[in-house]
């Protein structure tokens, strides 16, 4: 393609190579900006390990936000480059958790059936870990979707 | 983009990283200011990190994101006075020469002159050519960006080609 000599041309591939001074610090106020920002979340309920909400005798209970459960079943479910999830949600019903939906993307060629069956008590770990045994939340609570194969590690797509 | 969506803040500063630097850009292009441009684009980012688990994918990320620097950008500038071009400045500017050891310092006050040209352009004609000729997008991915019909981006692009040409030819 032939380079436009003209001015405007000159200017346009100029500004094309621009690179904006005071990018780098931009890129990190933006970040701090986005760290800051609270995204409303849920309250779940915590059990102790004899299956009471109480932790003492005033009654009093404990809470953990949707947004923890969720990024730690993130974190679980990004480890390998066989999935990655594409959608998490939790069913929580007057501050419990009752369910857990799992919307997953599969690299093309594992075997599904036996992935899901791997990820269920890992995913179950992670939350009674969090929360507790939460009485009624066990392994056929949680949901699990393929909604997406990839040829590649579906992490880095 | 998945990860991101799902809450990733390392996934999100990939995506702060991959199109930060053309949204900025064009921020400053369209608002001529980098205090107002490093304000819109920060606003743009933090829009995008709230809402990207209703990013549709009905346009491409890239897209969308301009999308939101934009809007941003029009907002500012609903609050401003417009700027009179320095039309003397042109006059002044050394035109550039093939080879010329100092073509970087000539294309950065080549840049300046067209930044002033771009600040007498309409906001329209301005938002179109920019998205046009510098991030070379296609006319359907401005019209989704700009939120208006492709023959309004045919026209509004035809204009400011017409008229930064006019005024750029000062430099011959």
């Amino acid at each position: 393609m032939a380079v436009d000599p003209s001015p405007l041309g000159r200017a346009i591939r100029a500004a094309r190579a621009e690179q904006p001074p005071g990018w780098v610090d931009l890129a990190e106020s933006i970040m701090a900006r986005v760290r800051r920002v609270v995204v409303p979340s849920e309250p779940i309920l915590t059990f102790t390990e004899q299956g009471t909400s109480a932790r003492d005798e005033e009654g009093s209970e404990t809470y953990v936000s949707a947004r923890v459960v969720s990024a730690a079943l993130r974190r679980l479910l990004q480890q390998h480059p066989t999935h990655a999830p594409d959608n998490i949600e939790l069913h929580v019903d007057e501050g419990r958790l009752t369910g857990i939906d799992i919307r997953l993307v599969a690299r093309y060629g594992v075997e599904l059936h036996p992935l899901a069956d791997t990820l269920r008590p890992q995913i179950l770990d992670i939350v009674r870990d969090l929360l507790g045994p939460a009485p009624g939340l066990d392994l056929s609570a949680i949901e699990i979707e393929y909604v997406d194969v990839s040829r590649g590690d579906p992490n880095r797509t | 983009m998945r990860a991101a969506r799902l809450g990733d803040q390392e996934a999100f500063r990939e995506i702060v990283d991959r199109h930060g630097p053309a949204m900025y850009r064009y921020a400053l292009h369209m608002v001529g200011d980098a205090s107002d441009a490093s304000e819109v684009t920060q606003e743009a980012f933090v829009s995008a990190w709230r809402s990207l688990s209703g990013f549709a994918g009905r346009s491409s990320l890239r897209t969308w994101l301009i999308r939101l620097v934009h809007r941003r950008a029009a907002d500012l500038q609903r609050n401003r006075r417009a700027t009179p071009i320095d039309d003397g400045l042109m006059s002044r500017l050394t035109p550039a020469a093939p080879d010329n050891p100092l073509q970087s310092v000539l294309d950065a006050e080549l840049l300046e002159a067209l930044q002033l040209a771009l600040n007498e352009l309409p906001w329209h004609q301005r938002a179109t050519w920019l998205l046009r000729e510098v991030e070379e997008m296609s006319y359907e991915e401005i019209s989704i960006a700009l939120a208006m019909p492709i023959g309004a981006v045919r026209g509004h692009l035809y204009r400011g080609r017409r008229t930064l040409a006019e005024r750029m030819a000062r430099w011959r």
